[in-house]
């Protein structure tokens, strides 16, 4: 509580009578739109429908990727170093292509997979699936479930290594990281 | 998202989808007439500097609208965007040089601008009173806002209307006197 007495009637009244919106100019809209499609935010006008749904569809196709790996990538080599050690999983998290660049989707699909293909190749990895966006946040078995839907993991993948180290070195190569992503390294302990 | 309407959303979902003109505007309308007057009361009345901000804030918040998590409102989370801009003008080299105070509205009952009262307290009295005395927010939204401690906002609040008052007064004496 403050120590200062709140306003008078009057006072009060005149604060409650101060304007709370001023009304922008159309060349502020208009240059705040121009600032966006210079930064690559907005759009270039008459671009085609650029696709937003097309990084959830690349986040989605990079764990395809991995699935493909599976099908597609030489068998894992038995004799593959990551066959002994510990699992981690690699938390994928932020990091959105750039909207403006449609083309980067397909380039950021292809370096997802390419990635997943080597590691499966190498029997690295063990597993990887995108999340969808919804998430249900409960704190308590008397508290009601937040819906937060856009939780920070797009995605994930698990996989082996003889240390942490390893693991960190694995994590470093992601192309997520060169997209602005983050990556957390989890060591899964077995129980 | 908790702290977004329905509305709100649907039209964020559409932008990040869409990314174009229309759907920008979608939420750019509803919000813009409310940055502005915030800026204003921010930066001091500098209608340039207040625009120059807002449009950053713009540029600030759709970059990030995709990681926005919906836990506070939408308006609210531009606003905390907004108040960095804002600071960040106020940090300007130039910024006590350049720039035309908006003309404030006046009403003719008061006989006292109150808003330039408010303009000319220091910035950190300033952006408390103007969140806590004029937008309604809560101590610990102002904390949030501003990156402070709850107990400074309310210290900053008492120092602020204190601060007002005096010129307030100030202000009002002249024009009590030449009523007399």
């Amino acid at each position: 509580m403050s120590d200062e007495p709140d306003w008078s009637p009057d006072e009060r009244a005149q604060l409650d009578a101060l304007p709370r919106t001023a009304a922008p100019s159309q060349a502020l809209e208009s240059r705040v739109v121009r600032s966006l499609r210079e930064q690559g935010l907005l759009q270039p006008r008459g671009a085609g429908r650029l696709s937003w749904t097309a990084v959830a569809a690349s986040l989605a196709m990079f764990v395809f990727g991995a699935a493909a790996g599976r099908a597609t990538s030489p068998r894992p080599r038995t004799s593959a170093p990551a066959a002994e050690g510990r699992s981690y999983i690699l938390l994928l998290q932020s990091g959105a292509t750039d909207p403006a660049d449609a083309g980067a989707e397909t380039r950021r699909v292809a370096e997802y997979a390419a990635w997943a293909r080597t590691l499966r190749g190498e029997g690295r990895l063990l597993g990887g699936e995108k999340l969808a966006d919804r998430a249900r946040v409960l704190r308590g078995p008397t508290v009601a479930p937040r819906e937060a839907e856009s939780d920070p993991i797009l995605g994930y993948f698990v996989i082996r290594a003889r240390d942490f180290d390893e693991a960190e070195r694995i994590a470093r190569s992601c192309p997520h990281l060169r997209h602005g992503g983050i990556v957390v390294v989890r060591e899964i302990e077995k129980t | 998202m908790g702290g977004v309407s329905a509305e709100e959303r649907d039209a964020i979902l559409a932008f990040l989808q869409h990314r174009d003109e229309a759907s920008f505007l979608r939420l750019y309308r509803p919000h813009a007439p409310y940055l502005l007057r915030m800026a204003l009361r921010l930066v001091g009345g500098r209608r340039a500097d207040a625009e120059d901000s807002v449009q950053e804030a713009w540029l600030r918040a759709t970059r990030t609208l995709a990681v926005f998590r919906g836990d506070a409102a939408f308006r609210t989370w531009l606003s905390a965007i907004l108040i960095n801009c804002c600071r960040e003008m106020r940090r300007r080299p130039v910024f006590d040089e350049l720039g035309t105070r908006e003309e404030p509205s006046r009403n003719s009952e008061l006989a006292v601008d109150l808003e330039r009262v408010i303009e000319d307290l220091p910035d950190g009295y300033r952006e408390v009173l103007v969140l806590h005395d004029l937008y309604g927010h809560t101590h610990a939204e102002i904390a949030a806002l501003l990156e402070i401690d709850p107990g400074t906002s309310k210290s900053q609040l008492s120092r602020g209307r204190a601060a007002l008052r005096k010129r307030w007064l100030r202000e009002a004496e002249p024009v009590q006197e030449a009523r007399r």
